[in-house]
């Protein structure tokens, strides 16, 4: 009798198990509701922290980490190429104002940092350095980069050496 | 209902494998594949020219090390990306592409399922830190001085000055240059020389003003030699200069701050000659050709360093002139540059040129994999 229930039991536990896992597939594969907005937006994001120098002085501080090389009559921008002071200032904001400094439209945002490690010819598993949220929730839209730290930076106590890193930038909500 | 103790576990086991599940749940990032793909390509050319840039252009690192460095780099992005990349870097001058050089190629156009691509132009500059370093370049290893012809070679040097970031010259207004020889003294060349009258001749010293060959400058002066008879063998012989050193000291005076630069040359008791080297001209632009002739006999081997560090950017061997053609992103570099050429006999000869700043553009092609 006991084994008889048992059985009913766990017979019935069966479609509730397929069709949890099958909506939680669906929930994790699902599209974000508007894809292009997001993805827009990310590039968004991407252009202004890796392609601009920022405007760190203003009230309405806006973060860009690009390298600016400067000289008595005019200056050059360095897309791409980090510069190890902006960084370790963007480390140092609070979520709230690094992502108020940022065009997110109101999403969360995420800027990972993977180094290049030269001996294995491969970019580290293992995120050197986050900067916004560190964790993620909802939809999600990404962008890969790749970026050149132009000098050590000190994080947290940590120190990000000058080279090649893979950036990501990841945009969630919903 | 009774429970039993395997339902009671199982079910347990469950609500915790169910709440353990919600929270390891992740959304997936969703990535747009054409955006992604031409921010891989954007962002790799721009990293690839700024490296160029800093580990090339200035810095003392030879061209095949850091060719090899940006080949690993686009593998590895490749690699990392999923992508197929093509890395292309173009010299221009500003008005037109010169040359050419790929530096990294997996990309199979025919297997592409969709391609994208990034040029971007890199000024191939840094700027001034205001630092002025300055060098004198005899053009020649040591100077003859003959007693029997009673003449000595021309004393031809360069002169430049520079920023130390940058290692491009600094235009002066003037440039006096002013040599002090090792001469006899007049009482020595009074106890030696049966005619004493020239004992006041002797002048150790030779000046004049340096010439603007483009932001270089050229001493080209000749020392008037002063000889005796020698009273006791009767030979003639050298008063002034003696074989031995020359101080050459060279002056501009920019806004008042004088600025000084010394080095010593080599005179030799020996008949005046041998070969210079002759530049067409001094200041040259991406896309142009360097041209030094050295004797159209006898050939010389030749190196070209960078001043500002010494960095060796070309050499070429047994030939009888220099063509040096400024259209290998590899082959040349922004700065004054000091060309050598060492000959069969006789001592060393130099020349001076100076390439100016020019634009890398960096081009990627990125592929997606079918």
């Amino acid at each position: 009798m006991g084994t008889r229930k048992a059985v009913a039991f766990l017979a019935s536990l069966i479609p509730v198990l397929v069709f949890g896992a099958f909506a939680m597939s669906i929930m994790q594969g699902q599209a974000v509701r508007n894809p292009r907005a997001m993805q827009e937006t990310a590039s968004l994001v991407v252009a202004q922290v890796f392609e601009g120098p920022g405007n760190w002085n203003s009230t309405e501080m806006r973060v860009g980490l690009a390298l600016v090389d400067e000289g008595v009559n005019y200056s050059i921008i360095w897309p791409y190429v980090v510069d190890p002071v902006k960084l370790e200032r963007a480390a140092n904001m609070t979520y709230g104002q690094f992502k108020s400094a940022l065009p997110t439209g109101g999403l969360d945002v995420r800027v990972s940092f993977y180094r290049f490690n030269e001996s294995s010819g491969e970019f580290s598993r293992r995120a050197s350095l986050i900067l916004g949220s560190k964790v993620t929730r909802g939809f999600a839209v990404g962008q890969k980069v790749y970026v050149y730290l132009a000098g050590d930076a000190t994080v947290n106590g940590n120190t990000m050496g000058e080279g090649l890193y893979r950036a990501e930038v990841t945009l969630f909500g919903g | 209902m009774d429970v039993e103790p395997i339902e009671a576990i199982v079910g347990v086991a469950l609500i915790g494998a169910a709440l353990v599940g919600v929270v390891m749940l992740r959304p997936q990032v969703q990535v747009d594949v054409a955006q992604g793909r031409y921010a891989v390509a954007r962002s790799a050319a721009s990293v690839l020219g700024y490296a160029y840039v800093r580990m090339f252009a200035y810095s003392p690192n030879p061209a095949s090390d850091v060719n090899q460095t940006l080949a690993e780099w686009a593998d590895a992005i490749s690699r990392d990306s999923g992508l197929m990349l093509r890395v292309n870097l173009s010299l221009s001058n500003g008005s037109a592409v010169v040359g050419s050089a790929v530096v990294f190629d997996n990309l199979n156009r025919s297997e592409a399922a969709g391609l994208s691509i990034a040029e971007k132009p890199c000024p191939v500059y840094v700027m001034p830190n205001g630092t002025v370093l300055s060098e004198i370049v005899f053009e020649r290893e040591w100077y003859n001085a003959s007693a029997q012809s009673g003449t000595m070679d021309p004393l031809r040097l360069m002169v430049v000055y520079y920023d130390a970031r940058n290692g491009l010259p600094i235009e002066n207004s003037s440039v006096t240059v002013s040599a002090k020889f090792e001469c006899m003294e007049a009482t020595t060349c009074a106890g030696r020389c049966a005619n004493p009258a020239v004992c006041s001749l002797i002048d150790p010293t030779l000046e004049g003003n340096a010439t603007d060959v483009g932001m270089i400058y050229e001493f080209n002066e000749t020392k008037d030699v002063v000889t005796c008879t020698d009273s006791g063998t009767g030979d003639t012989i050298l008063v002034c200069p003696l074989a031995g050193q020359v101080n050459v000291t060279a002056t501009y005076d920019p806004g008042g701050a004088n600025l000084k630069v010394s080095r010593v040359a080599a005179v030799v008791e020996a008949s005046p000659g041998g070969y210079w080297l002759d530049a067409a001209d001094h200041s040259y632009t991406a896309g142009e050709t360097v041209h030094l002739t050295y004797h159209p006999i006898y050939p010389a081997n030749w190196t070209v360093r960078r001043l500002s560090d010494g960095l060796v950017i070309l050499t070429l061997n047994d030939s009888n002139a220099l063509i040096w053609d400024l259209d290998d992103p590899f082959g040349v570099t922004p700065g004054i540059f000091v060309v050598e050429a060492v000959g069969p006999s006789g001592p060393r000869a130099y020349n001076v040129v100076m390439v100016r700043p020019y634009i890398l553009i960096v081009r990627v092609e990125a592929g997606a994999r079918a």
